[in-house]
């Protein structure tokens, strides 16, 4: 009977125990959130142009959960598009310009690896490139080394960009549907926000 | 009786097939030893050289050596033949390597400036076909400027349009609105 009692309280207790863990990461991640002043996010590709199959949606709908972090850690937040509507390049760079946030996140999907493609332009190169390899180190410690390229490929968007950024391309395997797949995405964009290395986990 | 009838039609069947399919082929022989640009061409020598042709094998390039025809020994009638071998993809033995563009695609016009960009006008089936990543758009347009700069004296940049028309981008990640050049070098 005792037995019994004690395997109850900890069947009840389990959801709690995850829910409170679940809420410490959430607030962890609104934190590094809040490091960011204003911010653009740019989700890849739409309308006539799919990119790789899904990528159009799947950007999209990580912009759309990046947004709302961003949001409720109280960081001026735009989206390049927030619907399956075509924007040229052009367009993008142009809206990325006029805003001028403290940084731009470009999403694409890879048909491989987790790729981080920095801002090139002389005034925001450094800062830039900073924001990529923590990003990189980051999907690295999450999804293995193996997993990362540090491959740099001279991109429409890092080139026209007066601001720091940087693009991110997420492997076309990985299921951002999934929140166990995703979360570490997330934390991973999110914590390279932190400059310094003492406030990553 | 009535089962040689089958066997008969089967065959006559199976030998028009075979016959067509020899005949396509043989005409898309002929197509491919067609001189690109056989009205520039036209009264001169036949050559043969060794080009060296680049295509992407996983994330990077693999080099494939062809002996190609021309005619003509102008850099663009050069540039052209080496498009024309990069638009019908690599052989075979490469093993894994893939085409530059989908198969289909056709070389609409080619021009090369005094500064050396050659400029390929490339027909609207380029983009279509499978879609590329940033690194597969990357090494599609290196391998043309790395095959045009490899066996074209004068070619020191590409840029393409479609259709004749100039573009912002070919895959959605790279900026195609100007000559690609030195930050294409294959390391």
């Amino acid at each position: 009977m005792k037995k019994l009692c004690v395997c109850l309280i900890i069947i009840l207790l389990v959801p709690f125990a995850g829910f409170a863990s679940a809420a410490g990461s959430d607030g962890e991640l609104l934190r590094y959130a809040a490091s960011a002043g204003k911010v653009v996010i740019d989700p890849g590709h739409g309308g006539f142009d799919p990119g790789l199959p899904g990528e159009k949606e799947s950007v999209l709908v990580l912009a759309g959960k990046l947004r709302d972090m961003f949001r409720e850690a109280g960081t001026k937040v735009a989206l390049t598009r927030d619907a399956n509507r075509y924007v040229s390049l052009q367009e993008r760079a142009s809206r990325v310009n006029n805003e001028t946030p403290d940084l731009y996140v470009g999403l694409h999907r890879s048909r491989a690896r987790f790729s981080v493609f920095s801002a090139i332009e002389n005034s925001v190169r450094a800062e830039s490139e900073g924001l990529r390899d923590r990003m990189l180190a980051g999907l690295a410690e999450a999804f293995g080394e193996d997993a990362v390229s540090s491959r740099q490929i001279p991109l429409y968007m890092t080139e026209h960009i007066h601001t720091p950024g940087v693009l991110v391309e997420i492997p076309a395997n990985i299921d951002l549907d999934d929140e166990t797949v995703s979360t570490p995405v997330i934390r991973a964009i999110l914590q390279a926000l932190e400059p310094s290395s003492e406030n990553r986990r | 009786m009535r089962v040689l009838w089958i066997f008969l039609a089967l065959a006559l069947i199976a030998a028009s097939l075979a016959a067509g399919v020899y005949k396509g082929r043989m005409r898309l022989l002929e197509q491919r030893t067609q001189p690109v640009l056989p009205s520039a061409a036209e009264g001169r020598a036949w050559e043969t050289v060794n080009a060296r042709l680049f295509f992407p094998k996983g994330d990077a390039l693999t080099a494939e050596e062809r002996r190609i025809t021309l005619r003509g020994a102008s850099d663009v009638e050069r540039a052209g033949a080496v498009i024309d071998e990069l638009l019908r993809g690599p052989i075979l033995l490469s093993g894994l390597a893939e085409p530059l563009v989908p198969s289909g695609t056709s070389l609409k016009g080619l021009f090369i400036d005094a500064d050396g960009s050659a400029y390929i006008d490339l027909d609207r089936s380029a983009l279509s076909g499978a879609p590329k990543d940033a690194t597969g758009e990357y090494l599609s347009i290196q391998g043309f400027y790395e095959s045009l700069r490899q066996n074209v004296g004068s070619v020191q940049a590409v840029k393409f349009l479609i259709d004749g028309k100039e573009i912002d981008t070919l895959w959605g990640h790279l900026d195609a609105g100007r000559p690609v050049a030195d930050e294409y070098d294959e390391e």
